[in-house]
């Protein structure tokens, strides 16, 4: 899986979504928070990891993301996909 | 026996703690510890100046987000006979500007992280108000306004007792719910109201002064006020978790200590999805209640992994019916512990009681839409003779509060939450009515067509509220639509999706169908 794959993958996710509040899936990168954007609720966002590790079909490890707590914009998430390579 | 609680008010149960537990710890925010007797003299510090400068109105506000301002301003308001208003900076201001006007407040207790939030606030409110901060605060000068008095509570002053007049029919709180008209609802619950509730949990579960509770919910979200004075009724610790905790409440659990618990169920499902509900791991819990949706069985087994030694409780009710006024500890070996994979609600709490309005061709008796009376049933909304002639119905002159739940009477007693009867939806617990989001849309926008569907992919994935716009010409803007939601709901009321399109689709009876919508266009 590469950075794209997943780039790919949030943007498709999140496509309507994107449409409803007028953001483009180029403003979804770096420190763009899905949760405190409002883009997302902590519920949906769990739902679209929960969908990513199913489509790359890997498992992360929550318990020691958690406690960075950066998981929920797109560079930690990102990240923490790319680490389970 | 239940005591005879006439003559008192939510605020009694505090200070009988604070009198008996004066050095124990009330309030726990992140690393800082603050006792009974500190929270009383400070509450009371802020009652006496609300007396000194409030006139007769019910009502004052808290502007404070999980800060001692909110903990403690809520003390000072009850201290001073007023009900309290929480306002909540998460939610537009819009939201908070009919707060405050519909509940008549003139004065507010403001944390001082919510100081730039009051700064952008202020313009949208006429009339002249007084702000009550903790501390001796520099205030910024866009705050600085002829029209609004500012105060300042000096902590080391000498405190004074603050009694006056009051009755147990005086207001405790005064929270809103969803309504279909445009306009949420204010809910108005008595000192009488919430005293029984306490009263009924506090006899049935045994917590202790050693207990340490959550606190999950948002003050404006009636909950919070269980996680409040269950626990400071015990003189036990509340903790207040960091903003930020997220997905991170096992962790906090189990740094804590928390032994009691109380959240909504998804919250359950969304731990669990992120598998962070080891098995064991959350042993400090004695008792976890559920509360503000439907909890399904296999949430609660999750659950009970977790935290083997815990207790695990439904509770049910409505706002009108403060806070929960049906419980079940749920018990897998019971045969009659769930209906439809969903644990039982269970029975009412004394002083209450039910009758299950027969809907459809059922005999009367068994199942139908719950109607609520009794000691934690309000009669009516807060100046609102509407919405009162719409949920309130007189049967054998009793007055009843009519919960839009379809219930079932189980054959041993025990009710069986079925569905909803109207478009009301629960979003993380919140009440949602649909018709108010596109209430709000064709008032604001003067379009014709809308439809809000509440959707869930599977049933466990998150619901999300999806609007569609009839727009065959194509000239509505998603964006617009979603920044004007933006600006007057709350963000648990913002549609996920906003989708304009060609054509609706109807069933044969002429209704729109929901389903072949969401087939077609999602």
């Amino acid at each position: 899986m590469k950075e794209k794959d997943i780039r790919q993958f949030v943007s498709e996710f999140l496509s309507k979504r994107l449409e409803s509040v007028g953001l483009s899936a180029g403003d979804i990168r770096g420190s763009f928070d899905f949760i405190q954007s409002g883009l997302l609720d902590s519920m949906a966002f769990v739902d679209m990891i929960s969908a990513m590790e199913e489509h790359f079909g890997v498992e992360i490890d929550f318990e020691e993301e958690v406690a960075d707590n950066n998981f929920t914009n797109m560079k930690g998430l990102t990240q923490i996909f790319l680490k389970k390579n | 026996m239940i005591e005879d609680t006439t003559h008192r008010r939510l605020i009694d149960y505090f200070r009988a703690a604070a009198q008996k537990y004066p050095k124990r710890i009330a309030l726990e925010i992140d690393e800082q510890q603050y006792s009974y007797d500190r929270l009383a003299g400070l509450s009371e510090k802020i009652a006496d100046c609300i007396l000194k400068i409030d006139g007769h109105e019910p009502f004052a506000g808290v502007l404070a987000y999980r800060s001692l301002a909110a903990y403690v301003g809520i003390l000072g308001v009850l201290n001073a006979s007023k009900g309290y208003v929480p306002l909540n900076p998460r939610f537009p201001f819009e939201r908070n500007r009919k707060m405050i006007e519909r509940s008549g407040i003139r004065t507010m207790v403001v944390g001082e992280e919510c100081l730039d939030f009051l700064g952008e606030l202020i313009p949208h409110l006429s009339g002249s108000y007084n702000f009550i901060f903790l501390q001796k605060i520099d205030l910024p000068d866009d705050l600085k306004n002829d029209n609004h008095q500012f105060y300042f509570i000096n902590e080391k002053k000498e405190k004074r007792e603050v009694e006056i007049e009051s009755s147990p029919d005086d207001y405790a709180y005064l929270l809103f719910t969803s309504g279909s008209t445009g306009e949420p609802k204010a809910v108005a619950i008595s000192n009488r109201n919430v005293c029984s509730y306490l009263d009924n949990i506090t006899l049935l579960y045994q917590f202790s002064s050693a207990d340490r509770f959550s606190q999950t919910f948002d003050l404006t979200f009636d909950l919070s006020v269980h996680d409040l004075f269950v626990c400071w009724s015990q003189g036990a610790c509340l903790c207040i978790p960091p903003v930020e905790t997220g997905f991170a409440w096992p962790k906090y659990i189990r740094e804590k200590k928390l032994s009691v618990w109380f959240s909504v169920p998804s919250l359950i499902n969304m731990l669990g999805k992120l598998r962070l509900l080891k098995a064991g791991s959350l042993s400090s819990l004695r008792y976890s209640f559920f509360c503000g949706e439907a909890l399904d069985e296999r949430s609660a087994e999750d659950w009970l992994k977790a935290a083997p030694v815990s207790g695990i409780i439904n509770l049910y009710g409505p706002t009108e019916s403060t806070i929960a006024i049906s419980h079940y500890q749920w018990d897998k070996a019971d045969s009659e512990s769930a209906l439809n994979g969903l644990v039982s609600i269970g029975r009412l709490f004394a002083g209450n009681n039910f009758y299950l309005m027969p809907a459809w061709e059922k005999p009367a008796g068994e199942e139908g839409e719950l109607l609520l009376s009794g000691n934690q049933v309000i009669n009516e909304y807060y100046q609102d003779q509407m919405n009162t002639q719409r949920q309130f119905i007189q049967l054998n002159h009793i007055n009843y509060y009519k919960t839009g739940d379809l219930v079932k009477k189980g054959v041993s007693g025990k009710l069986f939450y079925l569905g909803r009867l109207d478009q009301e939806v629960k979003v993380s617990g919140y009440r949602v009515n649909l018709l108010e989001i596109n209430h709000l849309i064709r008032e604001k926008t003067g379009l014709g067509q809308i439809i809000s569907v509440f959707h869930k992919k599977n049933e466990r994935s998150a619901g999300k509220i999806i609007t569609f716009i009839l727009d065959p010409e194509k000239r509505v803007k998603a964006k617009e639509i979603s920044e004007l939601c933006n600006k007057y709901l709350p963000w648990y009321m913002v549609p996920e999706v906003i989708l304009p399109v060609e054509k609706f689709y109807y069933n044969v009876n002429g209704k729109t169908n929901k389903q072949a919508m969401i087939e077609h266009y999602l």
